[in-house]
């Protein structure tokens, strides 16, 4: 419980800066960008008029989705996916290289708890955070969503969009876990977060260019993508199940290796 | 001085290799869509985007481009080539100043019989070297990739001043994470307000695209000082060559104040 409490104090400056960020950025969009958009509905309904339906189909251009309150915020998850993912791989690293940064691993296994303890205390704490960051995700987007007088697509689609940024969330968490046990070291955890987030999104690239449909398994950043739900009024279900594989597995295997593996002591 | 530059050469090819992997994504993998998009729609999508607000497009680089067109095609791209190039000027930057702090190393090479000044100079001169070869290659890719898809190269200058200005963003970028990362007692905060740094020149350049090009914020953009609409046109500024290099030894002047006065310790 100690450790739980002393990481919680450590992040809360970091949850709150973060999701306060991320919360600006949604409604910055929401608030400017969506009404700039609607006005030109018309315009683009009357150039899709002159197209062959079968083509707007071929590319998903669908006026009715494309002009809704979930169409803009299925666009708007590129952005805030990102810094979604930011945000988990710098929590999971302040939690689980903070030892091994500040060279004091030996302090922490030296107190009368077992390593089992401190990793589910430690991994407790930052699923906590991000259950924070879910909670004021989703009030911001359902207050939005109410105050624009916006009616969602499919019955509750709405859910989804609030959950696909917590729900990314928890794959990098996990993949940065493993990454503050496994390396060697990590220098800076902005630098680290960054290049996690742009190494992500340079790989939704790849398989968004490749068009293979087999390859969206290696796209972590879109495995709970609000495209699909624009499209389907859910998530892909094979996408989630990886996820929950990637999850279930990788938080084994860290614990595994933070129960069982020798600590460097500097 | 040399022996540093040599180490510190050896000792960050690593993420070197691991930048220069996603810029060969980018831009060799990145035409793939440009043939989808030739082959199988007419003039249609150009006026559809027409029809879009700005911001929308403002947000992909996309504002005022026919991206029908190679020209416009590659101008797209190579703005997401700008943002690679930032961050990683940026990561380069804090590096330069803050990793012996980091590795706790900094007593051993601190107390060389170098000074400070030659020692940040050579660590400096390391990451601009490897901004330099990363910008070559950024120019090298494009000229690869075309042949590849098979499109005709008629973009050879606009190849090399996009190669050009993404590089003195860079330089840009990695001068301004240089002084930062000198004004700050933890390395950690450094690095962090780098980022927020590229956010926001991120978030002006968009609004300099939304708003029919104001030239007030455009000084105040560096990521616009060279905007795809001029290079499109052949035409290269290079008053704001001048400008962004000149605040650049600005900033490296003031680091290098800075450090010389900087109290060196662990993180």
């Amino acid at each position: 419980m100690n450790i739980y409490k002393f990481e919680m104090k450590r992040l809360l400056g970091s949850i709150l800066t973060w999701s306060i960020t991320i919360a600006v950025m949604l409604l910055f969009l929401m608030k400017g960008f969506y009404p700039a958009m609607m006005e030109s509905r018309e315009a683009v309904e009357k150039i899709f008029a002159n197209f062959p339906p079968e083509m707007l189909i071929a590319f998903g251009m669908d006026v009715e989705r494309m002009f809704s309150y979930e169409g803009f915020l299925s666009f708007s998850n590129i952005y805030i996916g990102l810094l979604s993912a930011m945000m988990a791989v710098s929590i999971a690293l302040q939690i689980f290289a903070r030892e091994k940064r500040d060279k004091c691993t030996d302090f922490l296994f030296t107190r009368p708890v077992t390593r089992s303890q401190v990793f589910v205390a430690k991994f407790l704490a930052g699923i906590t955070c991000l259950l924070t960051f879910a909670v004021l995700y989703g009030a911001t987007v359902f207050w939005d969503f109410n105050a624009q007088n916006a009616t969602p697509l499919y019955e509750n689609s709405l859910m989804y969009y609030i959950l696909s940024p917590f729900l990314t969330m928890l794959v990098f968490f996990v993949f940065a876990t493993l990454y503050a046990l496994f390396s060697k070291r990590v220098r800076t955890i902005a630098g680290t977060a960054t290049a996690f987030a742009f190494g992500a999104f340079v790989l939704s690239g790849l398989v968004d260019l490749l068009e293979k449909d087999f390859l969206k398994y290696v796209a972590p950043l879109d495995y709970f993508q609000t495209g699909y739900v624009l499209e389907h009024g859910h998530f892909d279900s094979s996408l989630v199940l990886t996820a929950a594989v990637v999850c279930v597995l990788g938080s084994a295997v860290s614990f595994w290796w933070y129960h069982s593996h020798d600590v460097q002591v500097a | 001085m040399k022996n540093i530059v040599q180490h510190e050469l050896k000792s960050n090819w690593k993420p070197f290799l691991y930048w220069t992997l996603g810029l060969a994504v980018l831009v060799l993998a990145g035409f793939v869509k440009f043939l989808g998009f030739d082959a199988s729609t007419g003039a249609d999508v150009s006026a559809l985007m027409a029809q879009f607000p700005k911001v929308f497009l403002a947000m992909f680089g996309m504002a005022g481009l026919d991206i029908q067109s190679l020209p416009g095609y590659y101008a797209v791209l190579e703005n997401f080539v700008l943002l690679l190039t930032s961050v990683y000027a940026i990561q380069l930057g804090a590096n330069a100043v803050s990793r012996e702090s980091i590795d706790k190393t900094y007593e051993f090479i601190f107390t060389k019989p170098r000074t400070r000044n030659t020692i940040l100079a050579a660590k400096v001169l390391a990451a601009l070297l490897f901004l330099t070869v990363f910008s070559v290659l950024n120019f090298a890719f494009s000229h690869i990739a075309l042949p590849i898809y098979k499109i005709q190269n008629t973009i050879s200058t606009q190849i090399f001043y996009f190669s050009f200005a993404n590089y003195i963003v860079g330089v840009f970028f990695l001068s301004l994470s240089v002084f930062l990362s000198t004004l700050f007692a933890r390395a950690e905060t450094g690095i962090k307000v780098g980022n927020y740094a590229f956010m926001g020149f991120y978030v002006l350049a968009i609004i300099y695209d939304m708003l029919e090009s104001p030239k007030l914020i455009q000084l105040l953009s560096p990521m616009r000082y060279f905007t795809a609409h001029d290079i499109l046109a052949s035409l290269f500024s290079w008053t704001h060559l001048l400008i962004a290099l000149l605040v650049s030894a600005l900033a490296m002047q003031f680091a290098f104040v800075n450090f010389r006065k900087k109290d060196l310790s662990a993180v």
